[in-house]
């Protein structure tokens, strides 16, 4: 079990330096010069020069990549902007709780209403509870959040003057990004839940615990409930990052001051450093997040610890194999 | 001996044959049993209403998509415009019509580059032990170690605007994933006494791949591929919303959206009807992709 824990956390080492040399490799392509886009238009060829020098922009490749992962690793320097000049860390760590408030949100409602309203289905397959449910993340995995999203500000901010539509300026400013940025979470949840609850019930565990004359209640919420559970814990982590993705667009169309409103306006301004830090920062926050569900379900799940016990076997049957052969 | 040749030339063709009948008697069923399910088959009148709107489109609108009418700017919705008019007095009913043709076919050429090279490293990784099989399960991780919205737009704003590049961008996001679920499938079969079968008779890797192992797994990656779609056209549009992606004035569904958002509080109808087609579309590939998964998918049947 030690094993397995030391062996996924440094599992993520590796992941999160790939992760940053994707991007950098990626961004490293993006067309156009940023020392022509910070000196502007008007710059002479030798400025330019200069510029680039001082950037270290002149450098092989490779050194360029060796230096902005020194930067973003052991400095935590994750360059400045090009626009304003501010350090992007610093920017992303002002900015940074309020994407994770939305994406937080998000996490808990797909928690405490998409799994009832899964379960609810589940086991009133076919009837009206089931119907509706299934009708209603039906819609909610087919709504564009963004469009939801600007419907809402007609209909709650401009028609009945409930809610502010732009900006953050009390709590009920997080209302409608909020619900407009779960939606498809809890709508997804919900048919998880309901499938894997489904395949739950069809097994035979089920029908031996009715045979044993248990009352519904216990087989549902004792039995079926906790297998379901376990592959629903593993998908948190990867809804947490669908969050923080999704929080992009929605902070752009309430004009939140979060990460995903501070990338998108650098993608416009094509200020580089900033698009880059802010995908790494989201990265790794997304990579931790991953790391922590892994280890909850490593304690929560016993076929976890069996499946490495036999797996630490079965490799040693295989090198035995390998040396007879 | 040319006897039991004969003979054994019969008996392949014979085995053929049944082999190709139970096959075709494995999609009549799951087509029968997807024309069951209303709800599915609604959808498909859906998908192939919006197709035939956008292959005839030129014929089905009433205006040209890019005719600009200066004096009938900002119009309300009514009989001569349908959904109203944009702030240049193009008829937003004939844009939005025609921006079936490209929100259709970014969605599907997303998801189809995205499944093609999906399947490709699923079945190198599942079919070939070792090292490359490792370092594609790694690239896996690393690709999915980002989320997948901001993997769309990086990838699109380094590619810059425009089809090919949104279509990648998008596809980048589906082939990790099918990688891994086409992975799986493979190390759940490559070890069946079929395959043996096939090694014996002296089948080369390519072969046993692409003529016995893949057919096994067309109905998962069906089920994928229109499962996909609908995520396909809501994030497309999202790019074109953030100012990546199809730019306007092309009339995608997305791009009529971006077009139309500084407007929202006056002129709702550039807003509303492109999203509502976004919508249905997202809607009724959904009902579709699941009819298709409940037909397809043995485990699903009850």
């Amino acid at each position: 079990m030690e094993r397995y824990l030391i062996k996924r956390v440094l599992w993520l080492i590796p992941v999160v330096l790939g992760v940053a040399i994707l991007i950098f490799s990626i961004m490293y392509f993006v067309p156009g010069d940023p020392a022509q886009i910070i000196l502007g238009a008007s710059a002479t060829q030798d400025e330019i020069l200069n510029m680039r020098h001082q950037m270290g922009l002149d450098k092989p490749y490779i050194v360029q990549l060796g230096v902005f992962l020194s930067d973003t690793f052991l400095k935590l320097d994750f360059g400045k902007s090009y626009v304003n000049h501010v350090p992007v860390f610093s920017a992303l760590m002002e900015r940074f709780p309020r994407t994770a408030l939305i994406a937080v949100v998000c996490c808990i409602f797909q928690i405490i209403v998409g799994i009832p309203m899964g379960i609810t289905a589940a086991t009133h397959q076919n009837r009206w509870q089931d119907r509706t449910c299934v009708v209603l993340a039906m819609i909610g995995i087919s709504i564009p959040s963004f469009w939801l999203a600007q419907m809402l500000i007609l209909l709650f901010a401009f028609k009945l003057n409930w809610l502010p539509a732009f900006g953050i300026t009390s709590w009920n400013s997080y209302i409608m990004p909020c619900f407009c940025s779960m939606l498809m979470g809890v709508a997804n949840q919900t048919r998880f839940t309901r499938t894997y609850m489904l395949e739950q019930i069809r097994s035979d565990y089920i029908v031996t615990a009715r045979a044993k004359g248990l009352s519904e209640r216990t087989v549902i919420y004792k039995h079926a409930l906790p297998n379901t559970l376990i592959p629903l814990i593993t998908g948190i982590g990867g809804d947490f990052g669908a969050a923080l993705g999704g929080t992009v667009i929605i902070e752009n169309v309430f004009s939140i001051p979060g990460i995903g409103q501070y990338m998108v306006n650098a993608i416009g301004n094509r200020d580089y450093p900033v698009v880059r830090g802010s995908v790494v920062f989201l990265s790794i926050m997304f990579s931790l997040i991953m790391l922590l569900v892994d280890l909850a379900y490593a304690f929560i799940d016993p076929r976890i610890k069996a499946q490495y016990v036999a797996g630490s076997r079965k490799m040693v049957m295989k090198k035995g194999a390998h040396s007879n052969a | 001996m040319p006897d039991v040749s004969g003979t054994m030339e019969m008996n392949k063709s014979l085995l053929a044959r049944e082999a190709r009948q139970a096959k075709i008697k494995a999609f009549k069923e799951g087509w029968h049993r997807l024309c069951q399910n209303k709800v599915a088959v609604i959808g498909l009148i859906v998908i192939i209403v919006l197709l035939f709107i956008a292959i005839f489109a030129p014929v089905l609108t009433p205006y040209s998509y890019d005719k600009i009418d200066p004096l009938n700017a900002y119009q309300a919705p009514s009989s001569a415009h349908v959904f109203g008019t944009d702030g240049l007095g193009r008829d937003l009913l004939s844009r939005v019509l025609y921006g079936t043709r490209y929100s259709l076919a970014i969605a599907f050429s997303a998801q189809a580059v995205g499944i093609v090279f999906g399947i490709l490293l699923g079945a190198l990784a599942g079919f070939f032990e070792g090292l490359l099989s490792d370092v594609i399960m790694r690239f896996c991780d690393i690709f999915q170690a980002i989320p997948s919205t901001l993997m769309a737009i990086l990838v699109s704003q380094t590619l810059g605007a425009g089809f090919i590049s949104t279509t990648i961008a998008l596809a980048v996001t589906t082939t990790p994933s099918i990688t891994r679920i086409v992975r799986a499938l493979i190390l759940q079969i490559r070890n069946q006494e079929f395959i043996e079968a096939g090694r014996a008779i002296n089948c080369s890797n390519g072969r046993l791949i692409a003529f016995h192992i893949l057919p096994n797994i067309i109905p998962q990656i069906i089920i994928s591929f229109t499962g996909g779609l609908s995520g396909k056209f809501i994030d497309s549009a999202g790019l074109s919303y953030l100012g990546l992606g199809i730019q306007p004035p092309t009339p995608e569904w997305g791009a009529l959206l971006t077009d139309g958002k500084a407007y929202l509080r006056y002129y709702p109808n550039l807003v509303l009807a492109p999203g509502l087609f976004i919508m249905i579309a997202a809607l009724a590939f959904n009902l579709v992709g699941d009819g298709l998964r409940d037909a397809l998918d043995p485990r699903m049947r009850d």
